[in-house]
């Protein structure tokens, strides 16, 4: 069994973070932009363990639905701020708010399906 | 597609809270740990852990030393709300896995979100790079003990406006 499905709700949440932190990255370091800036950059598969560990602790189903918003949308996690949802900018239900403001678990945004993250105000 | 930024522009980017005139750490690891919890202390950022080991990995992609006693430790996450920019300093020094192997002094932190509408991620790294070409300024930047005293000598940078 894979050791993501054993994790609290929460940590899943924080690893999601990470894993699309660490995406973007491995993304932006194929196009060259600080090489360019004068940034050494040496190999990107430097970075893929890390993200095989990261992808490897999260739940089949959960990496499942991340990779298939990342594919769809480019971002699979948005911020939501002042209860609205960054990725589509809707606006969502109070009690659905509060929730992903505690942090307690994947909530998703029920207009456009990204997974919720909630920054502060 | 971003434009050049202008002096002024980036002399706005450094803000009081976000300065440290003297870094406690004593090698790479500490310097993101020191800027992580200056981060969370100025509350720019909610979540420590996630930030530093975004700027972990990005130092094992290449270091962001660039040489000259110059770092730019930097990256993108959903934790930044907006740009973030910081500065340490070092007056003695600290190996960076820096490209010319010199110590390195001044260390320039930018954590930005994956999308800002000012566009002034690559900007800003683009622009410290061409800042602190100088000499001079480096030294006198390393001089500084105090915000106002900084803020000062970035604008004594020959030709700035």
């Amino acid at each position: 069994m894979p050791s993501g499905q054993k994790k609290a709700p929460g940590k899943m949440l924080q690893l999601l973070v990470e894993l699309q932190d660490l995406d973007l990255m491995i993304r932006e370091a194929a196009v060259q932009e600080e090489k360019n800036l004068g940034f050494e950059i040496k190999d990107v598969s430097r970075l893929q363990e890390a993200r095989r560990k990261l992808a490897d602790a999260l739940s089949p189903e959960v990496l499942k639905r991340y990779e298939r918003l990342m594919e769809r949308f480019d971002r699979a996690v948005v911020p939501v701020h002042r209860g609205v949802c960054l990725g589509c900018f809707m606006s969502l239900p109070t009690a659905q708010a509060q929730t992903v403001k505690r942090h307690a678990g994947i909530k998703v945004c029920e207009n456009c399906g990204r997974i919720l993250y909630w920054l502060g105000e | 597609m971003e434009r050049p930024m202008t002096d002024q522009e980036f002399v706005d980017l450094f803000k009081e809270e976000l300065y440290i005139s003297n870094l406690n750490a004593r090698n790479k690891q500490e310097v993101l740990e020191e800027f992580a919890d200056l981060l969370v202390h100025t509350g720019k950022i909610s979540n420590r852990s996630i930030v530093l080991d975004m700027l972990t990995r990005r130092e094992r992609l290449g270091s962001t030393a660039i040489g000259k006693g110059l770092a730019i430790p930097h990256g993108r996450t959903l934790m930044a709300r907006d740009l973030i920019v910081a500065f340490g300093r070092s007056p003695d020094g600290l190996d960076y896995d820096a490209p010319d192997d010199q110590p390195v002094h001044l260390f320039f932190l930018i954590v930005a979100p994956y999308r800002e509408r000012q566009q002034r991620y690559l900007p800003a790294l683009g622009k410290i790079a061409e800042f602190f070409q100088g000499e001079k300024l480096r030294d006198k930047i390393l001089q500084t003990e105090h915000f106002e005293e900084f803020i000062d000598a970035l604008w004594s940078k020959e030709g700035a406006r």
